[in-house]
Order: C-alpha cells, then sequence, then structure tokens
C-alpha cells in the first residue's frame, strides 16, 4: 500500500506540476468549453423552458469536448518527449500510472467545472435546487470521463493518430453514461418538476437516485477494466 | 464447404421465408419482418462476443491470427449491425409511424452500431504499426463489449415505447423463426471465416513482398 | 406490406453489397498474386 501511494504521489504530483508549470491545457480548455456553451446558447431559444433543458445538456458537451482536448493534449506532449516509455521502466505499476493519470485529468476537469458550472448557470439561467447532488453529479461523470479517457488517449495518442480519433472513440465509450448524466443535471436544475419524473412526458423513465446509483456502477466497472487492461494497453 | 454453407444459409432463410408467409404469418403483415429482424440482432450481438473473444485471444498470446478474426468479426458485426437498424426502423415505422424513436431497443441497436463503426474507424486510422494497431484495437473490442450491457440498462431510463417482449403465438411461427435465426447465424460464421481468410492472404502476400 | 417488401429488399441489398465488395478483395488479391507468379516465372 505504501508503495502503491509513493508511485501514485509521484506520478500525480509530476503531471500537475507539469502542468501547472506550462499553463497549456487549462487556458484552452476553458476557451473551448465557454465557446461551446456559447454556441449552444445562441443556438436555443430564449424560453426558460428550452433554456433549463438545454443547459445541462450544454455542459455535459462542452464537459466532455474540453476533458478529451485536455486528455489529448496531455498525452501528445509526453509522447514528444518519450515519457511515457520512461515512466513505464521505473518501478512503479502500470495501474498505478493510470490512476495517477486518472486523478491528474479529474483535478483539471474540477478546475474546469469551478468555471464553466457558474458560467452555465448565468448563460442559461439556471436555478440550482441541490448543491451537493451538483457536485456529486460532476464527479461521477468528471470520473467516467476521466477513466475511460485517461486509457485511450495513452493508446490512441501512442499510436499516433489524429486527434479527431480519441474523440470518437471516447464519445462511443460514453454513449451509455451521458443519458443518466444529463436527467441527473436536469433533476438537479430544477427543469424536471417532480411530478414528472417517472413518466414518459420527457426522454427520461426513473429517479435521481437510480441515475446516481447507474453513474456509480458504470464509473466502478469501466475504471475497474481500464485499470486492468492499461497495463496490457501501454507496454512494448 | 464455405460454399455450401453459404446455399444452406440460403436455403434456410428461404425456407424461413416461405413459412412465414404461409402457415406462420403473422396478422398485420408488416411484423413479419420479426423473422428477419430478430434473427440478425442476434448474430450482430454473436458477432460482438466473437469480436471479444478475439479480443482477448490477442491481447493474451498476441497471435495475429486472433487479430484478423477480430478484424472479420468487426467487419461482419457492422453488417448486420446495419440490418438490425435497417429492419428496426422499418418495423416501427410500419407499426408505429416513425422511423426511430428514443426507445430502449432501438438505442441499443443504435449503439451497437456505432461501436462497430468506431471500431473500423479505430482499424482504418491506425495505419502503420501492425502490432500496436492490433492492440489498441483489441482494447477498444473489450471495452466496448462492456458498454453493450451498461447501454442495456441504461435504455430502461428511458420512456418504454410499449416496446413489450413478444412470444410466439403458435408453433408454425416458431417453425419460421428457427431456420431464419440459423440463416444468420450460419451466414455469420461463414462470413467471419471467409474474410479472416482473405485477411490470412492478403498478409501472407504482402510479408514476402 | 409495402414495408414487408421494402425490408426484405434490405436486407438481400445490403447482403448482396458486402458479398459483392468481398468479392472484390478476392479479385484484388488473385490479381496481385498472378502479377507476382508473372514477374517471378
Amino acid at each position: 500500500m505504501k508503495h502503491f501511494l509513493s508511485g501514485f504521489n509521484a506520478v500525480f504530483l509530476k503531471d500537475l506540476i507539469a502542468e501547472l508549470r506550462a499553463k497549456q491545457v487549462l487556458p484552452s480548455m476553458l476557451v473551448l468549453g465557454l465557446l461551446i456553451m456559447w454556441i449552444l446558447r445562441l443556438a436555443s431559444s430564449t424560453s426558460s423552458i428550452d433554456l433549463a433543458v438545454t443547459g445541462p445538456a450544454a455542459l455535459w458537451i462542452s464537459i466532455l469536448f474540453s476533458g478529451l482536448l485536455a486528455q489529448e493534449r496531455s498525452f501528445s506532449v509526453e509522447k514528444e518527449n518519450g515519457c511515457l516509455e520512461a515512466l513505464l521502466l521505473a518501478p512503479v505499476d502500470a495501474g498505478t500510472v493510470y490512476l495517477a493519470k486518472v486523478a491528474v485529468n479529474l483535478v483539471m476537469l474540477c478546475v474546469f467545472e469551478i468555471v464553466i458550472v457558474p458560467a452555465a448557470i448565468l448563460m442559461f439561467r439556471l436555478e440550482v435546487s441541490d448543491w451537493p447532488v451538483l457536485v456529486a453529479v460532476l464527479m461521477l461523470g468528471n470520473l467516467a470521463i476521466s477513466g475511460v479517457g485517461t486509457l485511450f488517449s495513452a493508446l490512441v495518442c501512442g499510436a499516433g493518430a489524429r486527434g479527431a480519433v480519441l474523440s470518437v472513440v471516447v464519445l462511443a465509450v460514453l454513449m451509455p453514461v451521458m443519458v443518466p448524466a444529463v436527467f441527473a443535471l436536469m433533476v438537479v436544475f430544477g427543469a424536471v418538476p417532480a411530478a414528472l419524473v417517472g413518466t414518459g412526458a420527457l426522454a427520461f423513465v426513473g429517479s435521481l437516485g437510480s441515475a446516481l446509483g447507474y453513474m456509480v456502477a458504470f464509473d466502478a466497472v469501466f475504471i475497474a477494466a481500464c485499470w486492468l487492461l492499461f497495463g496490457i494497453a501501454v507496454r512494448d | 464447404m464455405r460454399l455450401t454453407l453459404m446455399f444452406l444459409s440460403v436455403a434456410l432463410l428461404l425456407l424461413s421465408s416461405w413459412i412465414g408467409l404461409t402457415a406462420g404469418r403473422i396478422e398485420p403483415e408488416c411484423r413479419n419482418i420479426i423473422y428477419m429482424h430478430v434473427p440478425s440482432s442476434i448474430a450482430a450481438l454473436v458477432c460482438f462476443c466473437v469480436l471479444l473473444a478475439a479480443s482477448v485471444g490477442y491481447l493474451a498470446t498476441s497471435r495475429v491470427s486472433w487479430d484478423r478474426v477480430a478484424a472479420a468479426a468487426a467487419e461482419v458485426g457492422l453488417i448486420f449491425a446495419t440490418l438490425l437498424n435497417v429492419t428496426g426502423s422499418i418495423f416501427s415505422r410500419a407499426e408505429w409511424n416513425v422511423w426511430w424513436t428514443p426507445s430502449p431497443r432501438l438505442v441499443t441497436a443504435a449503439v451497437l452500431w456505432f461501436l462497430y463503426v468506431v471500431y473500423a474507424i479505430l482499424r482504418i486510422s491506425l495505419g502503420g504499426d501492425r502490432g500496436l494497431r492490433a492492440r489498441v484495437c483489441a482494447v477498444f473490442g473489450i471495452i466496448a463489449f462492456f458498454d453493450v450491457p451498461m447501454v442495456i440498462i441504461s435504455a430502461r431510463f428511458m420512456p418504454d415505447i410499449h416496446r413489450a417482449g413478444f412470444s410466439f403465438d403458435s408453433a408454425w411461427q416458431t417453425a419460421a423463426f428457427l431456420p431464419a435465426l440459423a440463416s444468420m447465424l450460419l451466414l455469420a460464421a461463414v462470413l467471419i471465416w471467409l474474410k479472416a481468410d482473405l485477411l490470412a492472404a492478403r498478409d501472407m502476400l504482402e510479408k514476402e513482398i | 406490406m409495402i414495408y414487408l417488401c421494402v425490408a426484405f429488399s434490405c436486407v438481400w441489398l445490403i447482403n448482396l453489397f458486402y458479398l459483392f465488395t468481398l468479392d472484390r478483395q478476392v479479385r484484388d488479391l488473385r490479381r496481385r498474386l498472378e502479377a507476382r507468379a508473372g514477374e517471378r516465372g
């Protein structure tokens, strides 16, 4: 356990400090995220019901794409410097490297969301009914994006493919978790009046609890699977 | 051998159509699409299982033959997933007058199709190093396989548009369904076999050059 | 009824299209094989 922690900390801090020094990823994430949300805001009408329904979707879209951008940048930088090979040669378990990278991406996404979520609330005139639930939903979504994205960006960037391939692959895998995620955010932002939950009036049947439970299950399964596969995936 | 199997598959499909249009006819005529729709969905899922097995096999043994089977299964699976979505869409238009709707089964079918397409994209775009491409695609095959039950569960969150499970009323209908199922599965097996052999031949050709 | 016919046709068309694709690949392989046999012999 101690070995795990020291390895984890080493990789985690290295990436975090490198990122903070370069100041490359976070600004581009923010710009991309804000632009996406702004375009979606312009494209939706101004009736408040429309905004309340579009808002959560727009928020998740911008989080998804900015998160992918961040992961792609960080891995392509590592590939340029031959860092990944060096990391794997170090006496750190590949699974530990994976978890550390997931943690770094999580931190990036959280910092990004600290800016983006208030921006979304302002742009789409949303009202937050339940702050802890909002944070929980966002964290679960971040975990999914980071978990799957880290594995695939290590693979795809290592293979030298162009950027669009990563987005395609990760979006395809994350498709099932986005439905409960958007729904949970819609509930949090009050776009789904409690009376309507459970009817077929909106494209959702279920409760907030089940949506959260589903996201937890998805995260658990996929992070475990990615953790197991990471070592095999990046070995030479 | 493969040719005979293919003819057998066509014969089974004709048999199923014959029974299906006479004794095993389902009443609103358009519902007979089910005889082609459900077998292709089962075939698409079976291809996905083959893809998973081949991916695991490749990662475990690093033998290229597994990778070829995976590529073949992905391509054939794409065909069956396309069939699934097309027949499903026609069926939903015939039954409920909409070409598509976010209902659980339809979304699952669409996601399956997308996963196959993404596999194909990965195969094509990671041109250079064969071993690396095989590894990346194998990892994606395994992760995507976990996606399918997840989609099925998450689809329960969507409005259940009159999609109850159906059962066959009479023995004739089952008699019409089973040959169709056998036909599609046989066709899938033959196509995967054929495609894998083609890829092996191409690899042999390119290696000697 | 027409939907049934359309569906049936689509199934056959898609299968035939795929078989056609496979056939082209076989022809391409054969052509390359014969070209190589030609330049060797």
